[in-house]
């Protein structure tokens, strides 16, 4: 009993004042500026790219600032529905498309249909698929910055070498030229094993869908899907593409340029990094061309990333602005010279002379095949799992028939909650109608 | 401050208001949120939830179900349980090794040598799993090379599910040798010098002395130590997500890593809780036979 | 040449004392072993200085051809490397700041005062030793949600403030007090307080410098709860900086390995300065505890 009270109330006070001064200085470390700047995400290079056309928004917007944060696209996602769960979500994401779904679902993302009637941007020039991507129902939820696509990236001498003139427009034209080129070592072609982006590609160029009864059970186990996994499961049996991991390629420029690849499927970010990256004696010597399909140039996937307004910003006025901003026509053809980022905006192309260069040229014409993913929450989940299904049947873990089941199964598991959700909503309805 | 707080204030003794505020700390930081999770696994918890709570349930068993039944699940049950039954008899028998060498009379510089040898220990995780990604790079790391001098073909580290784990146990027994080492150099010094001198003059070899002297001297902390690491080792996560991000082929994803994944990348959290109280389970079940065995030691 | 070797021969034999077999062996195991262990460290080291294309030669190189200074540049002048140690530093000392205002107060008293339920509690504390943290980590966020705590310095250091290890710690190191030298200053008429404060808090300076070196690397190096508390990179640790810097720089050795020298220095340095106290806390938190 000897303790004072006012010994007790020290230490607690002590406590609290602690805590709350540590609060406060981080608060006061946080808020240098004094009016809160617009806080932007983006992903990779783009991201790194952008803090120039930020510096250059703020100038002719006194008073604005601008924090630009990049995010490693292999923890983008992640990142992203962590932020949401915190509420500190920024005001502009810059967010792959095959995520607009989700983030819908979340109900995170303000609809931009009304402000974008009245702007700069010319939503309706824009390519079906990148439109598509954005819009969910009825509402506009994000403005297309760039478009992405996979094709064919490709050394032109080496397939002069072995006897082609043209890249393969068909799956079985360009087995021929991958047996030409692999062997002794060598792979034609670069295709990381955990990249799910190539796999859907081929999976979007069949006619069946990947997922079914309004999105809510896998369709893996169709005849033409089953194919296309046949197809990819193929490839690195035998031996045309390497066996190996994302992680696992730390240079694959310079690999491309040593003539280890043939072929690399991946998308136009490259397009600026081969010119920058290769040595200037290969700078003549490659080229892209559509992805080879079942019969003919195949679809490929209506990728990119979108400028989403977050509904948790305290600035939309001032959000919105910095859209339009970088996504008008002009901006994007700029944009596309900095970055080699492709416009979403079909205007931009000519403004940009991408219509002249072939390799450009390539692909706008995949852009216009694009087909896009299924848009639900839960498909950047079976994307995933999808590259974990292939990579068991490539390294003979099990059958194809038995991954495909398992990834049906696996995405029958996923969507429980969705289907669960559909049906409350049904029943809510019929119940509203009667 | 209410009257019947102060009353209740100045029954309270000394002692209680000495541990109130770390014990406060520790129910509302620790206690509760263990509590949260177990309801948690409970429940189907998810990004739909997250959106609007009307969207969550009550599931009863059902996470758990799910979980024993993927076999996402049990892949990563027996990547952990690969990694900690291999690596921990390594790290065990690496750090008693040096514990010996350091314990040897007549060697000299042995502070040097304790404190290199600890570095590892101290050095931030991932890092260090940064640099280890280097070293056992498949044609740049020195792994390969030094095996290339003994006429050791390269080994795809990090590429071939078969080898990943070897990789990563490699790097965990680097990282963490140290710190049993000197918990056993400690156990080694209170062997007395009496023991090993009768030992000798009984005509013991060393391999007799390390049997029946050494062996039966740090016995109980050799084992505790053990236990403590397998129990260390089933937490592996960090390794993984630097190194190989769970790949190749998942042979590298873990428990603490599928919880990861499911919690904080999917927020799928009903499910990662549920992963995460079967990790407890495993941990209860550990201790409790470090328990049982710390009865039968004393 | 044969009569110099024989001389040198002749003078070891002369002058030491010729080691004992088990005292060889043991030595060249130490060097091994250091070596194996010093070598990672040694190399991230030298390669933060090479240039780009030594970095990245094949085969790998040991010494810096050109030293150069560019990683490091390059990592404080656009990486914002600065912030990370900054915040790092921050986040460390914080929490060890807080885990001793803590768990010195509750070990010094599970360790020397009386009272009721105390033998109870710490069983129950001993008992919640087996719990792994990462189980609290889905409903901590989003009580530090509800607290405004996420994406704050205070966020990341939660788990360090109370922690069961530091109770036993500083308990199992109050025990040998003596307590005829409290109880001396109670007769003298001091206050509980006034004991902790003059008599106890002297005392422990040895094992609250082991509490606070601890407490200090674990903050330091921690890496799966701050990447869940933040995600806004204004407040990243290290550890977290390098994680995504790797994830998107990989084939920038050099740059990599800079930014690992810069984790991982700061740790070690702090560790040789204060080994011993560290050494004390490694065998009495884990062979008594």
């Amino acid at each position: 009993m000897t303790l004072t009270r006012r010994a007790a109330t020290g230490l607690l006070a002590s406590v609290a004042v602690s805590s709350s001064l540590a609060s406060s200085l981080a608060s006061s470390l946080a808020g240098c500026t004094a009016k809160a700047p617009l806080r932007v995400w983006a992903m990779g290079l783009e991201g790194e790219a952008l803090g120039p056309f930020a510096r250059e928004f703020e100038r002719s917007h006194p008073g604005v600032t601008i924090r630009v944060q990049v995010l490693p696209w292999s923890a983008a996602h992640e990142k992203l529905l962590t932020a949401f769960a915190a509420d500190n979500l920024p005001d502009i994401i810059a967010l792959g498309n095959t995520w607009v779904s989700e983030f819908a679902a979340l109900n995170a993302l303000e609809p931009l249909n009304d402000r974008l009637k009245g702007s700069a941007i010319r939503f309706d020039h824009f390519f079906d698929g990148a439109r598509n991507a954005v819009t969910i129902g009825d509402r506009i939820l994000g403005v297309p910055w760039y478009v992405d696509t996979r094709l064919l990236f490709y050394r032109t001498d080496l397939l002069h070498q072995a006897g082609f003139d043209v890249p393969a427009a068909t799956w079985d034209r360009w087995d021929a030229q991958l047996a030409a080129l692999s062997g002794a070592g060598r792979h034609g072609l670069l295709m990381p094993i955990n990249e799910y982006e190539p796999l859907v590609a081929l999976c979007l160029q069949s006619d069946d869908s990947l997922l079914l009864d309004n999105d809510t059970r896998g369709g893996f186990r169709q005849a033409g899907i089953r194919d296309a996994f046949a197809y990819a499961a193929s490839l690195y049996e035998r031996g045309y593409a390497a066996r190996i991991m994302h992680s696992e390629v730390t240079d694959y420029y310079s690999a491309f340029a040593r003539g280890e690849y043939a072929f690399i499927i991946t998308g136009p970010w490259n397009l600026g990094e081969f010119s920058r990256r290769l040595p200037a004696a290969l700078q003549d010597k490659w080229a892209t061309a559509p992805l080879p399909g079942p019969k003919g140039p195949g679809a490929s996937s209506a990728g990119g990333v979108s400028m989403c307004v977050t509904r948790a910003s305290r600035n939309k006025e001032v959000a919105f602005s910095f859209v339009e901003y970088m996504c008008n026509t002009r901006q994007q053809a700029v944009f596309y010279q900095a970055t080699g980022d492709l416009p979403p905006d079909r205007d931009a192309w000519p403004m940009a002379r991408l219509m002249e260069d072939e390799r450009t040229h390539a692909f706008f014409d995949q852009l216009s095949m694009a087909r896009p993913v299924p848009k639900v929450p839960e498909w950047e989940r079976i994307a995933n799992e999808m590259t974990g299904a292939l990579e068991r049947v490539i390294r003979g873990q099990v059958g194809l028939d038995a991954a495909l089941e398992r990834l049906d199964a696996f995405a029958w598991n996923v969507l429980t909650k969705r289907r669960t959700l559909l049906a409350r909503q049904r029943s809510f309805q019929k119940s509203g109608a009667a | 401050m209410s009257y019947d707080l102060r009353v209740f204030v100045k029954h309270l003794s000394p002692g209680h208001v000495f541990v109130a505020p770390a014990l406060l700390i520790l129910f509302i930081f620790f206690l509760a949120p263990v509590a949260g999770a177990f309801v948690m696994s409970f429940t189907d918890f998810d990004i739909y939830a997250l959106a609007d709570l009307k969207n969550l349930s009550f599931i009863g068993f059902d996470n758990y179900i799910n979980l024993l039944g993927s076999p996402l699940f049990w892949k990563a049950f027996g990547n952990t349980a690969y990694f900690a039954v291999v690596g921990t008899p390594l790290s065990i028998a690496v750090s008693l090794g040096l514990a010996m060498a350091l314990n040897t009379p007549g060697v000299g510089l042995k502070p040097v040598f304790r404190t290199v040898l600890f570095g590892p220990y101290v050095a931030t995780l991932v890092a260090a799993a940064i640099i280890w990604r280097y070293m056992v790079d498949f044609q740049y790391g020195w792994v390969n090379r030094g095996l290339g001098v003994v006429g050791v073909p390269p080994i795809d580290w990090l590429g071939d599910p078969h080898w990943s784990m070897p990789a990563i146990i490699l790097f965990a027994v680097w990282k963490n040798f140290g710190y049993n080492m000197l918990i056993l150099l400690a156990a080694l010094q209170k062997i007395p010098d009496e023991l090993y001198e009768s030992a000798r003059v009984d005509g013991a070899g060393p391999w007799s002395r390390f049997l029946h002297v050494t062996l039966p001297g740090v016995a109980p902390v050799l084992w505790m130590v053990a236990l403590l690491t397998v129990a260390g080792y089933f937490q592996l996560f960090a390794e993984p997500y630097v190194m190989t991000q769970g790949g190749p082929a998942q042979s590298t994803f873990s428990l603490l890593y599928y919880m990861y994944q499911d919690g904080f990348k999917y927020w799928n959290l009903g499910h990662a809780s549920a992963t995460a109280f079967i990790l407890f389970a495993i941990l209860i079940g550990i201790s409790f036979i470090r328990n049982r065995s710390q009865e039968s030691f004393a | 040449m044969k009569t110099w070797l024989m001389k040198i021969g002749r003078m070891k034999i002369w002058r030491m004392k010729i080691p004992s077999v088990p005292t060889l062996i043991a030595g060249s195991v130490l060097v091994f072993a250091t070596a194996w262990a010093a070598f990672p460290l040694f190399w991230m080291t030298s390669m933060s200085f090479m240039p780009e294309a030594e970095a990245n030669a094949f085969p790998a190189r040991l010494w810096p051809v050109n030293p150069t200074l560019d990683n490091y540049a390059e990592l404080f002048a656009y990486q914002h490397m600065g912030r990370y140690v900054l915040n790092s530093l921050f986040v460390a000392c914080l929490a060890t700041a807080l885990s001793l205002a803590f768990n010195i107060t509750a070990g010094y008293a599970f360790a020397k005062l009386q009272f009721r339920g105390r033998e109870k509690l710490f069983q129950a504390l001993l008992a919640a030793l087996v719990i792994p943290g990462q189980l609290t980590m889905l409903p901590l966020f989003f009580l530090l949600k509800n607290l405004h705590l996420l994406n704050t310095y205070v966020g990341v250091v939660v788990p360090f403030m109370s922690s069961l290890f530091g109770i036993f710690l500083v308990r199992q190191y109050a025990l040998s007090l003596p307590d005829e030298m409290l109880q001396a200053a109670r007769v003298d008429g001091a206050s509980e307080w006034q004991v902790f404060r003059r008599i106890v808090l002297p005392n422990l300076r040895p094992i609250m410098v082991t509490l606070g070196v601890f407490t200090f690397l674990a903050a330091w190096n921690d890496f799966l709860w701050p990447l869940i508390v933040l995600s806004d990179d204004t407040y990243y640790t290290l550890p977290l900086a390098i994680a995504a810097l790797s994830q998107e720089h990989l084939q920038d050795q050099g740059l990599m390995m800079a930014g690992a020298t810069v984790t991982i220095a700061p740790v070690l340095v702090l560790f040789i300065l204060l080994q011993r106290h560290y050494v004390r806390g490694l065998l009495s938190g884990s062979v008594k505890g």
